[in-house]
């Protein structure tokens, strides 16, 4: 199966590349891959075949027959019982998590008395849980094992190498050897060359947390270290205990000195980071640096806040992008217009508008997908979409409107064929931007689902 | 008469997939203007797929999908109610002496009588109201069964005896009979304070103004009020009891008919001006729909002063929107809430069967919609007990669908698929389907329940409880009825439960019992519509 995975990540690095691929063998490779997994969680996965057998599949079934009966809703990752984490009953906690991993989970987790000691503790017995948080403060936690970790960077890299270097013009990565990578390289050997080269010419600032293990930081410190320089707006960990509590609300003395710690930290020198940070920007424009700025809008919104009490503007290198995620609607129910983001950044950064990226991912799907210059958030084949209507069964309009749900090959470790909170407009056929497929027009939040998204977390903190 | 009206004004037929509505506007029938289908649709066109209304210049429309009756699924078709366009301000009443004059000076016996009318106009309107159950058959998430027998009873809640009774019992005061406050001014034997100003005034200023003997009488009465009712669709007599309540209290009323129930609002209406359109009433009565957060009505409804009281039934996003907007005008709300069922370890001594059919009738009730069907049962036991309730429930369950089967909207079909699939995936389910889709089932979740997340569609929560006292601290005031078996273990727990906020602790099995007068959420709704005045 190793084998026919590398095919489809190639063949999706061939159409991030722009090359006229012919998508048809792309979703042949992808459903042997899915019904693989199928199998093979039906053998693994405890509460996958609970599910089958309530459903009545064994597993000779077809693609569609998943679509149908065997897509658990991203709800699935937080069925666990909140108690557990108030008492900090981290056995039952990974008795659970168990429940939805391809292997058992035999940890000894006594003793462990924060989310982050746990997880610690799952961490170094090969258990990499990352979490995503919504407004009501539940976890989802999704346990990944090395081979998944590995596998999901390896496609990241090379789908979104190509795509990147498109719009980074007159990098050397482009340059000199991404052409004759695309056609000739294996996956495994092109994601290896990529991390090799890295990024001399381009420093990084991520308007996050040093450490952390939400979703999106786990992206970031995979990141950070391709690039020349580095730097956050927080130099400091955050924690899941301690974002549970700002959610949830404090229980004890304890939790309020960690509470006021952090909202001194969050709130109380919020322009302070936000100042340091354009400095450090300022420095490496000075030092003929190209920047690249990673965060979620509201983040931006506060970045170009900040620059305008500045008496001189900034001016980037060319070249410098900003590349933004996490939700459009932070958790205050403030929306922020796409329209009116861009124009601040273009205005307060000099990021010219086409240098301005949106990505779309989620704690629960193994690649991010970017929204190109005719605003279509491009599916690599790697992923099946599924579009979902009201009774969560899947629809097959080639323009359809509906739940998100995807068949995700790169999750082997855990159940991939996921329906995520997302109400969103699909269409498929070739794109102006010169990528064929599906793609995401449209993203909203299912009537009913909180507003989730590593990206809002923080602004949930400030208010 | 009332079916004179109808054929008149072509007004309650079901034509082609249109019923055009009429209004009523203090006193006026407003009648919609001439639209076809074709028009209609071009408009529904042009809108999201999921639109269920539109404002034309002069009239408005409803959209209702059709439910095929055998497999209760839509079938793709939809009826059409065309109602005419609404004038915020034809809505209040701004001549208070007319009032005065008028309507507020009707005795009880001028009540009782009008609704004696109406009850008659509807009896001898029978066709009228079979038409118009069988339209509402097309589109109702009732049970057929459910529908009729409230068809069958609709003219009886004008029943002039328990008029009465609403009216002294809910109106009653200082040990006297309500009609006595509405009828005009009550002396009551009370012991005047004359306050502290006047001892002053003798004291300091020598002068003797003593109350004449005239005035010290103590006099109340039960004014009536200007009230809006902003009614909710899931029961089709919540927009009838709101009018009733009006006409028992003879106060002038704006009722906002509900999506999903317009048509018996507008029975009433109609049935209200053939008989006794002149009466100061009908006249100062009006049942109308406008789209709920339509700012152009609701901006004038809201201002301080327009009305008295503003009723709210509804969704809980209903009730904050109105409060916040109408912030100088006393509301009563009836808020969103819900049922439970306790079931004490005895039932697994006797006749399981037998209480969990009794459990399944607190289910049942309005088809689980109603405020006061139970939606988690509490099983005193360890889990195997409540596996084994759960499944003799279930099959209890499948007898009710079969003999009366019910609707399970899309929505509520892909809720439970979510919460299958979701966080409560580890649960155990035991469900019965009609087709692929739900149709009903229980699921026994021992630990954490949003019950946010509940579809209300014939699906019981079973939790199993050490002892039924552990279930105490999942009630509050979101939980309007909590019915429990046996008898003795209900008269124990009664106080603890109503304490928590709870307004009816009944028999297992009994929860839609009610009478006329009782009270509604913890409130004796109809002496919040009034004004006690002294005078």
């Amino acid at each position: 199966m190793k084998d026919v995975l590398s095919n489809l990540i190639k063949l999706s690095r061939d159409w991030a590349s722009g090359a006229k691929i012919n998508l048809t063998p792309a979703r042949e490779l992808r459903n042997e891959v899915i019904l693989h997994n199928h199998a093979h969680y039906l053998d693994n996965i405890p509460l996958y075949r609970k599910l089958a057998e309530e459903q009545g599949c064994g597993k000779d079934i077809d693609i569609q027959t998943i679509k149908h009966k065997l897509m658990f809703t991203a709800d699935v990752f937080k069925s666990y019982e909140q108690v557990w984490l108030d008492d900090g009953d981290f056995a039952r906690m990974t008795q659970w998590l168990s429940g939805i991993y391809d292997k058992r989970i035999d940890v000894d987790v006594s003793g462990a008395k924060t989310i982050d000691e746990w997880i610690e503790r799952l961490d170094t017995n090969g258990v990499h849980v990352v979490y995503s948080s919504g407004t009501s403060g539940e976890f989802s936690f999704i346990p990944r094992d090395k081979q998944d970790w590995e596998l999901s960077r390896m496609a990241n890299i090379n789908c979104l190498t190509p795509l990147l270097a498109s719009r980074m013009a007159g990098n050397a990565l482009s340059r000199q050897w991404l052409k004759p990578s695309v056609k000739l390289v294996s996956p495994d050997a092109f994601a290896a060359m990529a991390g090799k080269r890295e990024l001399p010419d381009f420093d990084a600032f991520f308007l996050g947390f040093r450490h952390g293990r939400m979703g999106n930081q786990v992206l970031i410190e995979e990141l950070a270290s391709l690039f020349h320089r580095h730097y956050f707006l927080y130099d400091t960990t955050i924690t899941g205990s301690a974002l549970r509590m700002l959610r949830r609300g404090v229980r004890t003395d304890e939790e309020q000195q960690q509470q006021s710690k952090y909202m001194e930290e969050i709130v109380g020198k919020e322009d302070t980071h936000y100042l340091k940070l354009i400095d450090n920007i300022r420095q490496s424009t000075k030092d003929k640096q190209k920047v690249i700025i990673f965060g979620a809008p509201y983040q931006f919104m506060r970045l170009c806040e900040a620059m305008n009490g500045q008496k001189q503007q900034l001016a980037l290198l060319k070249g410098s992008f900003a590349l933004f995620g996490g939700g459009w609607k932070s958790f205050t129910g403030e929306t922020i217009s796409r329209e009116m983001l861009v124009s601040k950044l273009s205005d307060s950064l000099g990021i010219p508008p086409p240098m301005i990226l949106e990505g779309y991912s989620m704690t629960e799907i193994n690649i991010l997908m970017l929204r190109c210059e005719h605003g279509r958030f491009h599916i690599p084949p790697i992923i099946e979409p599924v579009i979902l209507d009201e009774e969560l069964n899947p629809v097959s309009d080639k323009d359809g409107k509906g739940a998100f749900g995807f068949l995700d090959p790169l999750a082997v470790c855990y159940p991939g064929f996921i329906i995520s909170g997302d109400y969103v407009r699909i269409v498929d056929g070739k794109c102006d931007c010169g990528l064929a497929g599906p793609a995401i027009m449209e993203i909203g939040r299912i009537p009913g689902s909180e507003v989730k998204g590593c990206g809002g977390i923080m602004s949930s903190i400030r208010t | 008469m009332t079916e004179k009206s109808c054929f008149k004004h072509n007004l309650l037929h079901y034509d082609e997939g249109l019923v055009r509505v009429p209004f009523l506007v203090r006193g006026r029938l407003i009648v919609p203007p001439e639209i076809s289908r074709e028009q209609i649709e071009s408009v529904f066109g042009q809108t999201d797929k999921r639109a269920t209304y539109i404002k034309l210049p002069r009239a408005q429309v409803v959209r209702e999908p059709v439910i095929d009756r055998k497999s209760m699924k839509y079938n793709g078709k939809y009826v059409y109610q065309v109602m005419p366009a609404v004038n915020g301000l034809e809505l209040i009443e701004t001549d208070k002496d007319r009032l005065a004059r008028g309507l507020y000076t009707l005795s009880t016996e001028d009540i009782l009588k009008y609704l004696q009318s109406i009850q008659s106009a509807l009896l001898t309107n029978r066709t009228l109201i079979s038409r118009l159950r069988d339209i509402c058959r097309l589109t109702s998430e009732f049970p057929d069964a459910l529908l009729d027998g409230w068809f069958d009873a609709f003219p009886t809640a004008f029943n002039r005896e328990a008029a009465r009774q609403m009216i002294d019992n809910e109106l009653a005061f200082w040990g006297k009979p309500g009609s006595d406050f509405l009828n005009g001014w009550v002396e009551l034997p009370a012991v005047i304070s004359p306050g502290l100003l006047h001892k002053q005034v003798s004291g300091r200023f020598g002068w003797d103004i003593s109350p004449t003997a005239q005035a010290e009488k103590t006099l109340v009465r039960a004014m009536p009020t200007c009230q809006l009712h902003i009614t909710a669709g899931n029961a089709p007599e919540v927009s009838v009891i709101s009018a009733l309540r009006a006409v028992l209290t003879k106060s002038a009323a704006t009722i906002k008919l509900p999506y999903g129930a317009i048509l018996t609002g507008a029975l009433f209406s109609l049935a209200a001006y053939t008989a006794a359109p002149e009466h100061p009433i009908t006249q100062s009565l009006s049942m109308v729909y406008w789209q709920g957060g339509d700012d152009t009505i609701e901006s004038i409804l809201f201002r301080p002063c327009a009305f008295d009281r503003i009723v709210i039934w509804g969704s809980s996003e209903t009730v904050v929107s109105v409060q916040s907007r109408a912030l100088f005008t006393r509301i009563i709300s009836l808020n969103p809430r819900y049922s439970v069922s306790l079931i004490g370890r005895e039932a697994f001594s006797g006749s399981l069967e037998e209480t969990a059919l009794k459990a399944s009738m607190d289910v049942m009730i309005h088809n689980q919609k109603a405020c006061t069907a139970s939606l988690v049962n509490f099983i005193e036991g360890p889990e195997e007990q409540a596996n084994k309730y759960a499944g003799i429930l279930s099959e209890i369950l499948k007898k009710w669908d079969q003999k009366m089967p019910g609707f399970v909207s899309p929505a509520a079909i892909g809720q439970i698929k979510h919460m299958r699939r979701g966080k409560y995936a580890n649960a155990r389910w035991c469900v019965n389907n009609r087709g692929e889709d739900f149709s009903s089932g229980s699921v026994v979740i021992p630990g954490e329940f949003d019950i946010l997340d509940h579809p209300m569609c014939r699906l019981v929560i079973v939790k199993p409880v050490n002892n039924l006292e552990d279930a105490l601290r999942n009630l509050n005031h979101s939980v309007s009825t909590v019915s429990v078996y046996p008898e003795p273990r209900r008269l124990e727990l009664r106080d603890r439960i109503l304490a928590r906020g709870v307004s009816n602790v009944l028999p297992l099995g009994q929860s839609e019992r009610f009478y006329a007068g009782m009270s509604h959420d913890g409130i004796v709704v109809l002496s919040q519509l009034v004004d006690w005045k002294n005078g």
